[in-house]
């Protein structure tokens, strides 16, 4: 059930956010912030709408012409590379009568030309024609910027990835990513070249749960012995040595390490729900020619003492509230889209670092695989778990607790918090910035 | 022809009773049980697939399924494989190469899912009459759609 609307599209005319107190608190929230259809709606407007959003990397639009689409705060967005080099996005919508103009995933094109009466649009977004024009009422402006597509009003860039926002004024985005930009660099950093691409395609898959359920699971290091003890029993159980290739099952057994290391592995939260956990203890990737290779490529670009700081960095996943988390040791990122209160959807990406040995790739492939395919062993005990928690919440609503660790946080540096491996602090975090989000007019 | 045949049939009927490790011994050891990620995929390697099991893969698959705490499959999952259109391709070194339409229903948490694609074998003679898998690659219709939760292989 769809709540009435406003002029901007949402009514919270029901919804008095001064109730955001009663539902979230310092150590838990109730279950109806993960149900709640006007909560939804709310979340939209305020979040989706207004914060910086993962869109995409530069490598997925190289050449002038070259597009993509992809959903963004809850529409559909076409991403292009103008003829001047420029990186372009706007809503996929005829500003006629609401088709979409792009049709297909990705692609090279001159132009957008809408299939239903042929208005046609530049990279740019600009209409550039229209048939039939004798028919339109005199001093109709084909000219006027309004008939362009609906451009993403916030476009901005970081070591060539890029996010967007839907809000034509806020925080630029490296104030709005503050210390967790390091999250990006810890990716390209790992770059002999000094950049990234696209490489490796894509898993998508969607699970009967609500977004933030998902959020929360990136930074929690209490799950994995309970929700994949199957998996890690499976991997640890293996009768053969691993070859040299980083195998799949490295990362299944990695799950189980032991309390001490977990502990010490350690949360770190930042302002803007942002957050990591500490790394797991993952054997080395590639084989000793290989991992040579690789070093002297990193030594040549950064020498020795850069090179070393660069490899130390040990971080298992990095959440960039609220839609992207990188897990830049393994050359993945994962993208939320809230489809519905009870339906997210999920799409990781595969980097190849330029100019690393092509082990390093096949590597990362292997553990994207591992961790999200569709038929990952640890993966899909995840989403079972979320799907039947979004039952419950439904059925009987209540207190979720998130106090593990809580009051024994310690202020870190760079203005956040830091936590043993088990604390759901990152979890306490996102919802004191949600609820933020939620109350700010 | 027959012979394939029956050993097709049999292989996909194991899934569905869930005799696992009789799966995997139809498999040669270095076997591979392959679902790739979308139409018209070359490399297994440097691409993302949704299944690129070799031997070694298999088998924690099926240690896992056969874990008492395996979420996924709590109720346990049922599935019906069908093949047909089989036909024999043209021999390669030495390997039979059978292809295949293929579905598998799949009963979970109430729900029935169908899958369905193509399936490609490439197998290896082993004794009278029988065969071990080198390649299964399971093409599926959906194969770059949004996807849900899988367990047991196509």
């Amino acid at each position: 059930m769809l709540p009435a609307t406003d002029s901007e599209g949402y009514d919270m005319t029901g919804f008095d956010t001064a109730r955001l107190d009663d539902l979230v608190k310092a150590d838990r929230v109730h279950s109806s912030v993960y149900t709640d259809p006007a909560i939804f709606a709310l979340e939209h407007k305020r979040i989706f709408r207004r914060v910086w959003l993962y869109v995409g990397h530069d490598s997925q639009v190289s050449k002038a012409g070259d597009f993509f689409t992809t959903r963004m705060g809850g529409e559909e967005i076409v991403v292009t590379r103008d003829k001047s080099g420029g990186i372009r996005a706007f809503a996929n919508r005829c500003t006629h009568r609401s088709a979409k103009v792009c049709q297909v995933p990705a692609g090279n094109a001159g132009r957008f030309k809408c299939p239903y009466h042929g208005w046609t649009y530049g990279l740019d977004g600009a209409l550039v024609g229209v048939p039939l024009r004798p028919g339109y009422p005199d001093g109709f402006d084909f000219k006027d910027p309004a008939l362009s597509l609906a451009p993403v009003p916030r476009l901005a860039f970081y070591r060539g990835f890029i996010f967007g926002s839907w809000a034509a004024a806020g925080p630029d985005l490296l104030a709005y990513l503050g210390p967790i930009k390091s999250a990006i660099d810890d990716l390209v950093d790992r770059a002999p070249d000094g950049a990234v691409e696209v490489g490796g395609g894509v898993h998508r898959h969607a699970y009967r749960g609500n977004w933030k359920l998902q959020m929360e699971n990136l930074n929690d290091y209490a799950h994995p012995a309970f929700a994949h003890e199957s998996s890690i029993t499976a991997a640890k159980s293996a009768p053969r040595a691993h070859d040299v290739e980083m195998r799949q099952d490295d990362i299944m057994a990695a799950n189980g390490a032991d309390n001490a290391y977990i502990t010490n592995a350690g949360v770190t939260a930042y302002p803007g729900g942002h957050s990591f956990i500490g790394g797991l203890p993952v054997e080395n990737t590639a084989s000793p020619e290989g991992e040579a290779a690789y070093r002297a490529a990193l030594v040549a670009r950064h020498g020795e003492q850069r090179t070393n700081e660069i490899l130390a960095i040990n971080r298992h996943v990095q959440i960039i509230y609220p839609t992207v988390a990188f897990q830049s040791i393994f050359q993945q990122i994962k993208v939320i889209e809230p489809l519905a209160p009870g339906l997210t959807e999920v799409t990781v990406w595969c980097f190849r670092l330029k100019g690393a040995p092509p082990e390093y790739h096949r590597a990362a492939v292997k553990f994207v695989n591992a961790a999200n395919s569709p038929a990952s062993l640890i993966l899909t005990d995840d989403l079972s778990i979320y799907e039947r928690m979004q039952v419950n919440m439904l059925e009987r609503p209540d207190w979720i607790m998130l106090n593990n660790g809580f009051g024994r946080d310690v202020p870190g540096n760079q203005g956040g918090w830091h936590g043993s491996g088990y604390s759901e602090m990152p979890m306490r975090n996102q919802f004191a910035t949600w609820r933020a989000y939620l109350q700010a007019a | 022809m027959r012979e394939v045949e029956a050993f097709l049939f049999r292989e996909v009927r194991l899934l569905d009773e869930r005799r696992f490790e009789e799966w995997r011994a139809l498999f040669a050891d270095d076997g591979i049980y392959w679902a790739p990620s979308r139409p018209g995929q070359t490399d297994r390697d440097h691409e993302v697939s949704l299944f690129n099991d070799d031997v070694a893969m298999i088998e924690a698959r099926i240690r896992r399924l056969r874990h008492p705490r395996i979420h996924a499959e709590m109720p346990q999952t049922r599935t019906v494989h069908a093949l047909s259109n089989i036909e024999h391709l043209a021999p390669r070194d030495g390997l039979t190469l059978a292809a295949a339409v293929f579905s598998m229903t799949e009963l979970r948490d109430d729900q029935q899912i169908f899958y369905t694609g193509r399936c490609r074998w490439e197998l290896a003679p082993h004794g009278t009459g029988d065969f071990l898998i080198k390649l299964k690659r399971v093409d599926l219709l959906n194969a770059d759609a949004m996807h849900g939760i899988m367990t047991i292989p196509f």
